[in-house]
């Protein structure tokens, strides 16, 4: 993240003429644009205000004086999954801050104390629990219970398996590791996870604006990275990939960080696993902090067309441009925003598997298709359960 | 009215005081629209205020985003009942500040009425809802018509349809297809008094598709800045796709040839669309804009004005026809038409950086170009129709008075429109708002440039308060206001509809 002074955001915020561009898909496909509204907010209709241009003036109104930084402005400001699409169109002068703005300013309600109680909850419970559920540290690993060759992360072990909160304590999110583990532990891949030691990696708290409670994890989690001795993680979640690779530098040497999917896509590509013939027709969710954040948009896909029978249609917004899911910075858990657009996109495409490679993504497309009445129609599974249902015997 | 000094910018921000009864307001705007689409919040409000130009910022008392035409019916006889003043917008982002409640009160925001509602390809029409936006309506024929195209506006790919339409300029194939109230054909309106009426061929008979040989009050809404009725429905012309399509880009060398040039080419009736852009603009286009000097075009681009011309033609005989009539205008004028390889370069150049710049492309986010060099995005316009021939002395006179401002320099951009019988004259500024001088000589020089303009016998296109005042008190004929006056006394009673705008 790029560090940046209360001058700057002032400046930065007078940059935004408030021309829209952020909202709408316009880059990366000139000259044939198609203007997709690519802002998760033109679905909640929501006023202008929520938007990014409209964000950026409640800013300006505060450093003027004129907006009181009370809760309404706390509820906006919040409202936000911090998807980074606005950066991808916006070419003004702080086009590619704007997430960096919003988190300054929201820096700046962490320290009044004026925060959305939700948001509030999502922070006491990281900060006392290690999690935003608030869930005893001992649960961590009741997912690995029944899964073989799930073991604790030990010395000389080559990788150490970041599981993640939700992968954790969410029903739908613990099928992930779940999948995962069995797969790794099948082709040999030796690893082990950190179970009740391991703590939340701050991603979301760091842009929530809480960055003190962020520290504090980076902390205890390099410390106990490397009192462990890891040399690799390979992280479950996009979130915990993106606070290891991009975040955590900054105070310190850390592993190699890797996703599960850039491991998945060298185990398939080396033929240490081998895949059977599965036949779907499958639409693959570009989460945020995968794409947009880290610049991962082909190994996900590599991985579902190597699965013989396979058929990979492709949503209209996709890589860069793809519709986020609302699930970042927290809303997964606070539910500000919905993924009903999404998951209908999803549908549309005629696909009956929506593969995910977030569980953050995982959670919120799930509940929207309950809403939507498609929970029948279109089953949403992560990538690594897919790739173990097709694994051949005998890999 | 509470006015706040920003003191970063100098901007003078209207806070309304608390409308008598506002509560009671908020909870009627409620019960019509749902408790999600009503706000009062400072932070909200504050949002609507803000926009790029140098003009003061109003906040309203109350946002209201209705849904239907009936909603917005509603909220009219409710402003009535309770004599609150009423504002609209959809996007907010016109450069007169056109969209600003000057007088508080509620502000209905119409984004949420979307929808394309009928696209008919044999009439070629799109019948859309006031709050869909050029994006919106690009999209939907590039996916469903895509023999179909829009004659775009000179903004950003989120401005309205309907709104930009109705407060007038001029579009992209405006020298073919004329000025954007041309492309409405027929509305939906709701008047003042919540009653709602069609206007077009729709009031007389159930179709859409034009406003020819009719009473045609269309023309009560258009350039009347929403003090006659709210349009929450247009039919607007869709435009067929020609087989091919060229551009031209010429290099002029002074003045003279370039205002005449493009009058010249306009008046062949073979060119889609003709306009001019000096040095700056194409610069700002090409995404220079931090690199843009305050002070005139560098030394080896003495004037570097660019005539650009789009040529749409149905085979390759009409296209050398076209061809030969550029290049014997160009000699003419001793003007450059790029060499192909030159042109290429050329053009993939403006094209790339120009994105959707309305002048060589789609419509898009020209705003951003605008950005400017100083801390402050500002950016701000006055632009006019009129005689075409007085287009050497606008742009001439202009520099003049942009040359008195030393911490501003105008771009200019020249378009003829209907086939050269009318022209229409812009100067933009992008400024720092954050420079109270710059903003200040801003304020002034486009004082200036209105009379300047006006006396040129120029209609000012979305001119922001100052403008209609100076307007109203010293060119307005009397009779035209006396019969504007009471045409709007009998729509609007209570005078609830944009008070300030246009004020009598």
């Amino acid at each position: 993240m790029t560090e940046i002074t209360w001058q700057r955001l002032t400046e930065w915020t007078y940059k935004c003429i408030g021309c829209r561009s952020c909202i709408t898909e316009y880059k990366k496909t000139f000259p044939h644009h198609r203007f997709d509204y690519i802002c998760p907010f033109d679905y909640q209709e929501k006023s202008f205000t929520y938007s990014p241009a409209g964000k950026i003036r409640v800013i300006s109104g505060m450093l003027e004086g004129i907006v009181p930084l009370d809760m309404h402005a706390a509820e906006i400001l919040y409202m936000d999954p911090l998807c980074k699409a606005c950066e991808n169109d916006c070419l003004a002068d702080h086009g590619s801050h704007i997430v960096d703005m919003f988190v300054v300013a929201r820096e700046r309600f962490v320290e009044e104390g004026i925060l959305p109680p939700k948001v509030k909850e999502f922070l006491e419970n990281i900060s006392k629990y290690g999690n935003p559920w608030g869930e005893p540290a001992v649960k961590r690993a009741e997912w690995a219970k029944n899964v073989k060759g799930v073991k604790k992360y030990k010395r000389g072990d080559e990788y150490l398996l970041y599981v993640g909160c939700i992968e954790s304590f969410d029903p739908l999110g613990q099928k992930i590791p779940s999948a995962f583990a069995e797969l790794l532990a099948t082709v040999g891949v030796s690893f082990g996870i950190l179970g009740e030691e391991e703590l939340c990696s701050g991603n979301d708290v760091r842009l929530l604006g809480e960055r003190g409670l962020f520290e504090m994890l980076v902390e205890k989690n390099m410390k106990t990275f490397k009192d462990l001795g890891v040399k690799k993680i390979v992280t479950l979640s996009p979130h915990d990939y993106n606070a290891f690779k991009n975040m955590y530098p900054e105070y310190g040497d850390m592993p190699e960080v890797i996703h599960y999917t850039q491991l998945l896509h060298e185990l398939i590509k080396n033929g240490k696993i081998k895949l059977s013939s599965f036949n779907a027709k499958v639409t693959y969710h570009d989460p945020c902090f995968l794409g947009r954040y880290n610049n991962i948009y082909d190994e996900p896909r590599e991985i579902l067309k190597s699965i013989p029978g396979i058929e990979l249609v492709e949503m209209k917004r996709n890589k860069e441009n793809a519709l986020c899911c609302g699930g970042g910075c927290g809303n997964f858990y606070f539910g500000f925003l919905n993924s009903k657009a999404r998951i209908r996109e999803a549908y549309n495409t005629g696909a009956e598997i929506l593969a995910v490679a977030c569980p953050s993504c995982g959670t919120m497309l799930e509940s929207a298709s309950k809403e939507n009445g498609l929970e029948d129609k279109i089953l949403i599974m992560s990538i690594p359960e897919i790739v173990k249902k097709t694994l051949l015997s005998g890999t | 009215m509470k006015i706040v000094q920003v003191a970063t910018t100098g901007k003078k921000v209207h806070i309304p005081e608390k409308l008598t009864k506002q509560e009671q307001i908020y909870e009627e705007l409620a019960s019509i629209v749902g408790n999600k689409y009503v706000e009062d919040d400072i932070g909200v409000l504050y949002v609507y205020s803000k926009d790029m130009t140098e003009l003061g910022q109003y906040l309203p008392n109350l946002i209201v985003m209705p849904k239907t035409t009936e909603e917005v019916s509603e909220i009219l006889k409710l402003a009535n009942k309770y004599k609150v003043p009423v504002q609209c917008q959809v996007k907010g982002l016109n450069m007169g500040g056109v969209h600003a409640p000057l007088a508080g009160g509620i502000m209905i925001d119409l984004r949420r009425m979307n929808r394309i509602l009928e696209i008919d390809e044999e009439a070629e029409y799109a019948l859309v809802e006031a709050g869909v936006t050029w994006a919106d309506l690009r999209r939907e024929l590039q996916e469903k018509h895509p023999n179909f195209r829009l004659s775009y506006p000179f903004a950003p790919a989120q401005t309205g349809v309907v709104s930009n339409a109705l407060l007038g300029g001029h579009l992209r194939f405006s020298t073919k297809y004329g000025p954007p109230s041309d492309q409405i054909l027929s509305a939906e309106v709701v008047v003042p008094t919540g009653e709602i009426a069609y206007v077009g061929s729709r009031g007389l008979v159930k179709a859409w598709d034009h406003r020819q040989d009719l009473p045609d009050l269309l023309g009560l809404f258009i350039a009347w800045h929403g003090t006659t009725g709210i349009v929450t429905k247009a039919a607007i012309r869709i435009i067929p796709k020609p087989k091919y399509e060229e551009k031209i880009v010429f290099g002029t060398k002074n003045v003279e040839t370039t205002c005449e040039l493009p009058r010249r080419l306009a008046r062949t009736h073979s060119f889609d669309a003709v306009s001019v852009i000096d040095w700056r603009y194409l610069m700002v286009a090409m995404k220079k804009c931090s690199d843009i000097p305050i002070t005139g075009p560098p030394d080896d681009i003495p004037e570097g004005i660019h005539t650009v011309i789009y040529s749409s033609f149905e085979s390759e005989e009409e296209l050398a026809s076209k061809r030969k009539i550029a290049k014997s205008l160009a000699e003419k004028y001793d003007a450059q038409i790029m060499p192909p390889e030159v042109f290429d370069v050329e053009f993939r150049r403006q094209a790339d950086a120009i994105d959707g710049c309305p002048v060589l492309g789609a419509p898009g986010g020209v705003g951003m170009c605008f950005s400017g060099a100083g801390k402050g995005a500002g950016l701000s316009w006055i632009g006019g129709l009129g005689p075409d021939k007085y287009i050497k002395n606008l742009w001439v006179k202009t520099r003049e008075i942009f040359a008195k401002y030393q911490k501003i320099f105008p771009q200019l951009v020249v378009h003829e429109m209907c086939w050269g019988h009318i022209g229409c004259f812009r100067e933009i500024v992008s400024f720092d708002v954050c420079d109270p001088e710059q903003v200040e000589q801003v304020r002034k020089a486009h004082e200036e440039e209105v009379r300047l303009l006006l006396d040129h016998g120029y209609v000012i296109y979305k001119p922001p308060k100052f403008a209609t005042d100076i307007i109203i008190n010293e060119y307005m004929d009397k009779g035209f206001y006396q019969l504007m006056k009471k045409i709007r006394e009998t729509l609007d009673p209570n005078h609830i509809m944009a008070p300030g705008r246009w004020e009598l």
